[in-house]
C-alpha cells in the first residue's frame, strides 16, 4: 500500500451568502477520502454536487468549516507556515477554463518563468527559459520554440490546457487537482489531454485528483485507481474504480449509469434510463433531509426521509444507502455485445 | 414521398471586415424526411447552429446567407417553395408555425420577471391572435407532453424552475403552434446526464406521437445513437457523411466519423483502441486545400491534398471521401497518425 498523501476527515464546508444573510449552502458535507502518493482518484458528480469546492479544499484554497485536511498526516490548517507553503507547492490546481486561468498579456514563457523564479526552481533567466522549454516538451507542445513567445489567444483550447499543465509542473507537484480539464475542449482532442495526465502520473509519479461529470473519461484515466461519486455535497459511493463499476450499489449511481448515452444504437435502444420519482435534481441550496437522494429514489422508505445513511463497507467499496444490500443489483453489461465503439 | 425540406448548396458567409471572410456553412445539401428524426453532429464551430439558423433565416450579422435553396414541400403540392425567396414578412409567418427552433443555451434566456404562462401567451400572440383561454389550454397540453405539471409550471417564474424544467418549458413553447419541423440546438448539453436521458426519451415520444420532423443538433455522437433515425456529420462547414443511424455506427465510412468514435472514451468495452484525432479543426478563413480533413486524416495522400472530395452516393448513404471504400473495409484505424 502506498503512503497516504492527502486525507480528508469528515470535512464540511458551508458557504454563507453575504455577511448577515442566514442562507447557508453546505456545499461539502462530511466527506472523508484519501489520495495515496502517485494514485489517481476520479471524483464524479453532476452540476452543483460540490466537486469544485472539494477540489479547492484539497488544494488548500478553502478552509473547512468542520473536519480536517491532512497532508502526509499533518493538519493543513494548524501546521507551521513553512510546511503550509510546501503544501501549496506540492498540490497544484488546474482549472477547467484555461483561457481565464492564463494572463492574456503574458507570453507562455512569462507565465512559466514567474513560478519558476518565485519558487527558486531556477537561478536565472537563461535557466528559466531552458526549463520552460523542457516543460512544454513534456506536455507535448513541440517544438517548444514555437510556443514560448506566443500569447494565450494564439493557442487552441487543447494547447492552452497543456500550458496550464506545464505551469503546474514548474513547481514539481506531488498532486494535480484537475477540475474538468477537458470539458471545454473539442471532443476529438479530449483524449490527448487525458493521455497526458496519465503519462504524468505514470512517468513522474504525480498523484491526480480528476474532477469530472463524465464517468467515461473518468474510466479512461482512473480505471486502475479510485472512484468517488458525489451527490449534493456528499459522497454516496466510493472505492476501487473497477469494483464500483462492476457492482454499482447506490440507486443514484445506478440511475446515472443507466442514463449515460451509449454510442451504439443496438445497445442504447435496449437500455432505458432508470425510472425516478423525480427527473430533476433538487436545488443544491436546499438539500433534502435524511438521505439527500430520497425525493428521487425509487426505493426510498420512511427511514430515508429521516436519517442520513453513513458511508459503509470495506475500504475498496463503500456505499451510503440504508438499503444497499436489499436493492436489486444493476449491471452495466447487457445482453447485446457492444460494437468496438461502445 | 417527398421530403419535408430539401437543403441545397446552402452557404452562409461571415464578413469579418479586416479579419477576412469565412463560410461557416459551405455548400451544404441534405434532406429532412417527413416525420423523421435527424441529427446533425459536429464539433464546436463546425457550423451546426449557423446551418439551423439559416433554415429559419435568422443568421446573425455579420453573417448572411450567400447561396443555396431551401425547398419546402407542402403536402399535396407538386412544386416546392424556396424559403429563401419569401419576403421577410412571409418568412415570419412561417416561423413557429411551420418551423420552430429551441435555441442553444435558451434555457437561460427566458424572461426572468414574467411568469411562464405569460411568456407562452405572448409567444403565440406575437404570431397569431387567439383568446387567452384557448392558448392556456394548448399550453397545458404541451407542458403535459414534456411531463411537466401545468398547474404548477404556468404560475412559476423561470428562476423557480431547474435547468431541466426550463428546457422542457422551451420545448413545450416550441410545440404551441404545432410546427411541422422542430429544430433543437444542443437541448441537453448543459443538463445533468439523468435529466438529459429523460428529455431525449420525451423528444422521441413526442416525435413519434405527433409525427413531427425533428432536427437535433449536438456535438455528442452517443446522444444520437438512441434517438435519431438518420445522422449528418459536419466538419468545417460541410457535411462529410450522411447515413441511417444503424449503418453509421456499424461501419462509419468517413475517416472523421471513425476518428470521433475512436476518440471518445466509453463505459463499456475495450479502451486500448482509443486514440485522439491529431491536430485541430481548421481556421475557416483559410481552409486547407483539397479535403478539409486531410491535415488530420490517417488515410490522406497527394490526391486528398489537391482534390476536394464531393459528397457521393454510397448505397443509401453519402460520404465525402476519396477513399471511403478502403476506410469502410478496415475495422479500426490501426496506426496512429505520424
Ligand atoms: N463561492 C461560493 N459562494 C456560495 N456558494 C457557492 C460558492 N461556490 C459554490 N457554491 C455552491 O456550492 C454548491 C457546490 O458548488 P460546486 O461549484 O462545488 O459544484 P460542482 O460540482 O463543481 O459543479 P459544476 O459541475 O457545475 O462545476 C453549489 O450549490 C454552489 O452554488
Ligand atoms: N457572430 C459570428 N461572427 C463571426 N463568426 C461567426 C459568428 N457566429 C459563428 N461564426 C463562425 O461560424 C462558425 C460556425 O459556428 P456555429 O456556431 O454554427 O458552430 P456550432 O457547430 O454550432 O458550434 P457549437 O458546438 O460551439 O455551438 C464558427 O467557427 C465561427 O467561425
Ligand atoms: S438511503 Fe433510501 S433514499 Fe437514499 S438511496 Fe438508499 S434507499 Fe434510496
Ligand atoms: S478524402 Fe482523403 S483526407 Fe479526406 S477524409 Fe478521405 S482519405 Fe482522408
Ligand atoms: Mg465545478
Ligand atoms: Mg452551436
Amino acid at each position: 500500500m502506498q503512503q497516504t498523501l492527502i486525507a480528508l476527515e469528515e470535512v464540511s464546508l458551508i458557504f454563507r451568502r453575504g455577511w448577515l444573510s442566514r442562507e447557508r449552502v453546505e456545499a461539502v458535507s462530511r466527506v472523508s477520502l484519501t489520495i495515496p502518493e502517485g494514485g489517481i482518484l476520479a471524483l464524479v458528480g453532476e452540476t452543483g454536487s460540490g466537486k469544485t469546492t472539494l477540489g479547492k479544499l484539497v488544494a488548500g484554497l478553502y478552509r473547512p468549516t468542520q473536519g480536517r485536511v491532512l497532508f502526509r498526516g499533518q493538519n493543513l490548517w494548524t501546521m507551521d507556515r513553512r510546511s503550509f507553503l510546501e503544501y501549496r507547492r506540492a498540490v497544484q490546481l488546474v482549472h477547467q477554463d484555461a483561457f481565464a486561468a492564463l494572463n492574456p498579456v503574458r507570453t507562455i514563457y512569462q507565465s512559466l518563468k514567474a513560478p519558476l523564479l518565485r519558487h527558486r526552481m531556477v537561478r536565472n533567466g537563461r535557466e528559466a527559459r531552458e526549463r520552460a522549454a523542457e516543460l512544454l516538451e513534456r506536455v507535448g507542445l513541440t517544438p517548444p520554440e514555437l510556443f514560448l513567445d506566443k500569447y494565450p489567444h494564439q493557442l487552441s483550447g487543447g494547447q492552452r490546457q497543456r500550458v496550464l499543465l506545464a505551469r503546474a509542473l514548474t513547481v514539481q507537484p506531488r498532486l494535480i487537482v484537475a477540475d474538468e480539464p477537458v470539458s471545454m475542449i473539442d471532443v476529438s482532442l479530449r483524449l490527448s489531454i487525458l493521455q497526458l495526465l496519465r503519462e504524468l502520473n505514470r512517468r513522474l509519479g504525480i498523484a491526480i485528483l480528476y474532477i469530472t461529470h463524465d464517468l467515461a473519461t473518468a474510466r479512461y484515466l482512473a480505471e486502475e485507481g479510485q472512484l468517488a461519486v458525489m451527490y449534493l455535497g456528499q459522497i454516496v459511493e466510493q472505492g476501487a474504480f473497477r469494483k464500483v463499476l462492476e457492482n454499482p450499489c447506490h440507486p443514484y449511481l445506478q440511475a446515472l449509469l443507466s442514463a449515460i448515452p451509449i454510442p451504439d444504437p443496438r445497445v442504447a435502444r435496449a437500455i432505458r434510463p432508470m425510472t425516478l420519482q423525480e427527473i430533476d435534481p433538487p436545488d443544491p441550496r436546499r438539500p433534502p433531509p435524511g438521505c439527500r437522494f430520497h425525493p428521487r429514489c425509487p426505493y426510498a422508505q420512511r427511514i430515508c426521509r429521516e436519517i442520513p445513511p453513513a458511508l459503509e463497507g470495506p475500504a475498496d467499496h463503500q456505499v451510503a444507502c440504508h438499503f444497499a444490500r436489499e436493492i436489486p443489483s444493476w449491471r452495466l453489461s447487457s445482453a447485446v455485445s457492444p460494437s468496438p465503439w461502445a | 414521398m417527398k421530403p419535408l425540406l430539401q437543403v441545397r448548396d446552402l452557404r452562409v458567409t461571415f464578413d469579418l471586415g479586416r479579419h477576412g471572410r469565412l463560410n461557416a456553412v459551405d455548400g451544404v445539401s441534405f434532406d429532412l424526411a417527413r416525420g423523421e428524426f435527424t441529427a446533425l453532429v459536429g464539433e464546436s464551430g463546425s457550423g451546426k447552429s449557423t446551418t439551423a439558423l439559416a433554415l429559419i433565416r435568422l443568421v446573425p450579422l455579420p453573417g448572411f446567407i450567400s447561396g443555396g435553396r431551401l425547398l419546402w414541400w407542402e403536402e399535396g403540392q407538386r412544386e416546392p417553395l424556396d424559403l429563401l425567396r419569401l419576403s421577410d414578412a412571409q418568412m415570419r409567418e412561417r416561423r413557429w408555425r411551420d418551423i420552430a427552433m429551441v435555441f442553444q443555451g435558451a434555457q437561460n434566456a427566458l424572461n426572468p420577471v414574467m411568469r411562464i404562462a405569460e411568456q407562452m401567451i405572448e409567444t403565440v400572440r406575437s404570431h397569431h391572435p387567439m383568446p387567452r383561454g384557448e392558448i392556456l389550454e394548448r399550453a397545458a397540453q404541451c407542458l403535459r407532453m414534456v411531463r411537466l405539471e401545468p398547474s404548477r409550471v404556468l404560475r412559476a417564474y423561470p428562476h423557480e424552475l431547474s435547468g431541466g424544467m426550463r428546457q422542457r418549458v422551451l420545448i413545450a413553447m416550441s410545440l404551441l403552434m404545432s410546427p411541422r419541423l422542430l429544430i433543437l440546438d444542443e437541448p441537453t448539453t448543459a443538463l445533468d446526464v439523468i435529466t438529459q436521458a429523460h428529455i431525449l426519451e420525451i423528444l422521441r415520444e413526442i416525435q413519434e406521437q405527433l409525427g413531427l420532423t425533428m432536427l437535433l443538433l449536438t456535438h455528442d455522437l452517443a446522444v444520437v445513437a438512441k434517438t435519431a433515425r438518420r445522422v449528418l456529420i459536419m466538419y468545417a462547414g460541410q457535411i462529410v457523411e450522411d447515413a441511417p443511424t444503424e449503418a453509421l455506427f456499424a461501419a462509419p465510412y468517413h475517416p472523421y466519423t471513425r476518428g470521433l468514435l475512436q476518440a471518445v472514451p466509453t463505459l463499456r468495452g475495450d479502451l486500448t483502441g482509443k486514440r485522439p484525432i491529431p491536430g485541430g479543426p481548421p481556421d475557416l478563413r483559410h481552409p486547407p486545400p483539397g479535403c478539409r480533413f486531410h491535415p488530420r486524416c490517417p488515410y490522406a495522400d497527394e490526391t486528398c491534398r489537391r482534390v476536394e472530395p464531393t459528397l457521393e452516393d454510397a448505397g443509401g448513404r453519402r460520404v465525402a471521401c476519396h477513399y471511403w471504400q478502403r476506410v469502410a473495409r478496415t475495422v479500426l484505424v490501426q496506426e496512429p497518425h505520424e
